[in-house]
């Protein structure tokens, strides 16, 4: 935790003395810090216990936000990600629940599915019961109390199958009897339909023999008390036994269901048979062992892997797409629809300098798009400049003004495209200072206010009457010191402006994945907000509300 | 059923006809429902919760043996339920909330929400006895909806700000008073005549140390231009995300778009109601009658606010322009005249006060509901959520 702290610190002290700028590195920044609190937390086995990580989570979030109020872009990406823990924990347990607490006895076709402490589910609808002699019984609703009695008297070990772990497939829908060619391929589709179906797409119930050839040999599917399949193969006389790389294997299990195999089976003769089993990953390599009627050694390469460690994975593989949709230039997202946001001949103003802009206008150059821009150059930081100098590189025509003249070119220009450092929930803008004067120019003449951004800078923090969101940049870019004369000049020179969700028309955006659109109107951020955040991660802080107003 | 009878999908439900006599184990619950111990204060009856606690009653004391069977009784019940409180407030004049579409919102939570809950239990006694518990603890949501409210709107009150709070409603009064802890601020609240409302809003506040200032309803726009923000609560939040409140929200919210000032308002989720209202006509208002305790209050300084000149009802016969109305209402197209129609009056002039009025969207910035907070675009899409 201390590595984590001193992460946070060197953070907020590179931010403040501003060696990290911009919504950008700040948010990739602080993608790494809670990567890193999840890389070093542990995730016990078995058992779900993501809400000390989020607790973790929320308090460096916390920190990090109080220290650093005007950065909303920390609190959004410090949301999304728990947005992200708390949907792959849904995740997580759902399968957990489904392959722990039930086990499936089947018969072709249906499925009676009892969980350990009796029976709650309601679909009964299953035929089949095994009994421990191997026979079958059909399942109706007088003789189900019997049989769940029957079941739960046995011993612990085997939790509830009389089987010690297992359900088969049945022939004749009765016993196994032989397995002949011709319902191999039923098999195999109901596999592909069924088991894919309910299991959520999880697709290492398949094996890779499976998918690739559709008319391998199954010779027998099982299933242990925890749900972990197995399937035993029959290819060119030998038999194949795959299993995941990283599933469970219960020794027991394999031992006693090959035991019970030979028994059973009469109509293959095993004793010269011997079983191979290999894991997915190696399925060239196959693993001699020894046969069926001895004992069984597991090799080293199939660990003892939890079905839930997985959920670690899961969310790495999430933060690092939601690292790529931050790379708003790199993604196909913000350009989807660029012809239809600007035509040729248009006369665009923007203002100052914002990458997002700028990667848009020479999107729009290299689609051949002809328009022509016209920059005002933001005054102090005159970033404008470079604007302009980049755009006129480009070939683009471009005229630069200075902010007084806004609105007396506003009547020429066709429409305004902008950026933002931030958007709030009510689909007003935190913008560089100055924004807010153009746009309210630009709603007098009637001028479409378009705002160029990524969808992470969308905030759910709602503007509030006293909000302090804009520091106070170095005045010596305004009135250097060397050249004020009075004490009583005060000279301020403030970072963003609050633009009102009125006076903006568009927001043209990278969230074509999440929303199926890219480009929003301000009424509909709630949605998308929906989409992002989850509730309970709205308010990060409370104590944020007594410190706002002891200021 | 009479349900089918609803002229247009944008108007509630309305009553077959006006002389139907309500049914009378409704009526008799309602009536118990109301008499205290249970609602002392009639401006504290959440008519939504009334409507869901009749419901679960109708559910209790039901014969029926199938979910069909049920949920066309509820239905029907629904029109029963109006009927009968139309009846209960024309007995009991001086307790008329401000109108009954509540009702509606509060009936079709109800009905959708429970009945749905339940359906893949096998015993049916098990199903209206589970239908009738979750019935009366939606009711009693109200109260921890306003908490979650309340915290929501403290990040918006701040030191030194001013508030113009319009109307009465619980939940401003309990986000104040939490505000109250954490920062200094004034309210100033309009004196709403003829009900008084914001003089029962006032007192309520200065009890909690809070400094507030009554003002007339003549002088919203003057002191427009000093509060920060105004604050209002709801009777109904209708599907585009407008609000039917106490008459003079409207004219209020008027002013405070003109000022630029932020309209918040403070509404609980059963309150939202598949209801389009065009105008002021479609929200079916009733007309207010004096209630004549709320006057008491003002009447020791007769200087500064004038008590409100007793209103008298002449037996008329009920308007026919609008169906199913039991309450005589003095319709701005009626002729002044002779007609004998327009049956309240002041100092014998015929007198129109109505009791609700509709705020459409545009005027409204921000809904805090307990469903978090709400643009007014965003309220059709929770709506839906709800109802289905």
């Amino acid at each position: 935790m201390d590595k984590i702290d001193d992460l946070i610190d060197t953070f907020i002290t590179d931010i403040k003395r501003g060696r990290i700028q911009g919504s950008f590195k700040i948010a990739l920044t602080t993608t790494q810090i809670i990567r890193e609190i999840i890389v070093q937390y542990k995730f016990e086995q078995n058992l779900p216990n993501t809400q000390n990580l989020i607790n973790l989570i929320r308090n460096a979030g916390n920190k990090l936000i109080e220290s650093l109020p005007n950065m909303l872009v920390i609190g959004n990406i410090v949301r999304r990600i728990l947005f992200i823990i708390r949907e792959e924990h849904v995740n997580a347990v759902m399968k957990i629940n489904r392959k722990r607490n039930n086990i499936f006895i089947e018969g072709l076709g249906s499925v009676v599915l009892f969980s350990k402490n009796g029976y709650e589910s309601s679909k009964y609808d299953g035929k089949f019961y095994i009994n421990h002699h191997g026979e079958c019984c059909n399942v109706t609703d007088s003789n189900i109390d019997t049989i769940i009695k029957t079941i739960h008297t046995k011993n612990e070990d085997t939790a509830v199958h009389p089987f010690r772990g297992g359900y088969y497939y049945f022939s004749n829908q009765h016993k196994i009897m032989e397995l002949s060619s011709s319902l191999i391929p039923k098999l195999i589709e109901y596999n592909q339909t069924e088991y894919t179906s309910r299991l959520d797409s999880s697709k290492r119930v398949m094996s890779p023999l499976l998918e690739a050839t559709q008319d391998d040999r199954v010779f027998l599917k099982m299933v242990d008390v925890d749900g972990q399949f197995y399937t035993l193969y029959e290819i060119n006389e030998r038999f194949y036994y795959v299993v995941e790389e990283h599933d469970r294997l219960h020794r027991h299990f394999v031992k006693d269901s090959l035991k019970w195999i030979k028994k059973e089976i009469t109509s293959f003769d095993f004793s010269n048979q011997q079983i191979f089993y290999m894991t997915q990953k190696q399925t060239d390599t196959v693993y001699h062992e020894k046969n069926l009627s001895s004992n069984f050694s597991l090799t080293e390469d199939v660990k003892d892997y939890s079905i839930y460690t997985n959920i670690r994975d899961e969310i790495f593989h999430e933060i690092k797409n939601l690292v790529d949709e931050l790379n708003v230039e790199e993604g196909d997202d913000l350009i989807a629809n660029l012809d239809q946001h600007i035509h040729t001949n248009e006369i665009i103003l923007t203002v100052g300098s914002s990458n997002t802009v700028k990667y848009y206008l020479e999107q729009a150059h290299a689609k051949k798009i002809q328009f022509e821009a016209i920059v005002a150059e933001h005054a102090p930081e005159h970033d404008g400049m470079e604007m302009a100098e980049h755009l006129g590189q480009l070939g683009i025509p471009t005229t630069l003004i200075s902010d007084a003249a806004i609105y007396s070119v506003m009547s020429r220009v066709h429409k305004v495209l902008i950026g933002t450092h931030a958007i709030l929930a009510n689909g007003g803008l935190l913008a560089p200072a100055g924004t807010h004067m153009l746009a309210l120019a630009a709603k007098k003449h009637s001028i479409p206010v378009v705002v160029c951004s990524g969808i992470y800078k969308l905030s759910p923090t709602h503007p509030t009457e006293n909000m302090k969101y804009s520091t106070l940049l170095n005045p010596s870019s305004v009135l250097k010191f060397s050249e004020v004369y009075h004490r009583n000049i005060h000279v301020y020179n403030p970072s963003f402006d609050y633009v009102p969700p009125e006076l903006v028309d568009l927001f043209i955006t990278n969230s074509v994945s999440k929303m199926g659109a890219n480009a929003l109107a301000p009424s509909y951020l709630y949605r998308v907000l929906a989409e992002l955040y989850d509730p309970e991660d709205y308010w990060l802080s409370s104590s944020s509300i007594k410190k706002q107003n002891d200021k | 059923m009479t349900s089918t009878e609803s002229s247009s999908p944008s108007t509630p439900q309305s009553s077959s006809s006006p002389t139907t006599t309500p049914n009378p184990s409704i009526l008799a619950h309602l009536t118990h429902l109301l008499s205290p111990p249970h609602s002392p204060d009639p401006h504290d009856l959440s008519l939504a919760a009334l409507a869901i606690n009749l419901l679960a009653h109708v559910v209790e004391t039901s014969h029926s043996s199938t979910i069909m069977e049920l949920t066309s009784e509820l239905n029907s019940a629904t029109c029963q339920i109006e009927i009968a409180v139309r009846h209960y407030f024309e007995k009991n004049p001086h307790e008329t909330p401000l109108s009954l579409i509540a009702l509606q919102s509060g009936c079709e939570l109800f009905i959708r929400s429970v009945t749905r809950q339940f359906l893949e239990l096998r015993d049916f006694d098990v199903i209206k006895e589970k239908m009738t518990k979750r019935g009366h603890s939606l009711a009693r949501l109200s109260e921890t909806s306003r908490k979650t409210i309340s915290k929501q709107l403290q990040r918006f009150v701040t030191h030194d700000c001013s508030i113009l709070v319009f109307g009465y409603s619980r939940a401003i009064i309990e986000a104040l008073v939490l505000a109250a802890k954490h920062a200094r601020f004034q309210v100033f609240v309009p004196q709403c005549y003829p009900s008084n409302l914001g003089t029962k809003t006032a007192k309520l506040l200065l009890e909690a140390n809070i400094p507030t200032r009554v003002i007339t309803d003549a002088s919203i726009a003057h002191y427009m231009s000093k509060v920060h923000f105004m604050l209002t609560g709801a009777e109904s939040v209708v599907e585009n995300g407008g609000i039917i409140n106490t008459v003079g929200t409207y004219q209020a919210t008027i002013v405070a778009q003109l000022y630029k000032k932020p309209v918040y308002v403070l509404a609980e989720s059963f309150k939202f109601v598949r209801f389009y209202p065009l105008n002021q006509d479609d929200i079916d208002s009733m007309e207010y009658i004096n209630r004549v305790d709320g006057v008491e209050t003002m009447s020791k300084n007769k200087h500064e606010i004038p008590t409100p000149t007793p209103v008298e009802r002449s037996s008329g016969k009920a308007s026919t322009t609008r169906k199913g109305e039991t309450f005589p209402h003095a319709h701005s197209g009626k002729s002044v005249s002779g007609d004998n129609t327009n049956t309240i009056t002041v100092d014998n002039l015929p007198l129109s006060q109505p009791n609700a009025d509709f705020t459409p969207p545009q005027y409204i910035t921000l809904l805090f509901t307990d469903l978090g907070i709400l643009t007014p675009s965003g309220i059709s899409d929770e709506l839906i959520k709800l109802y289905t």
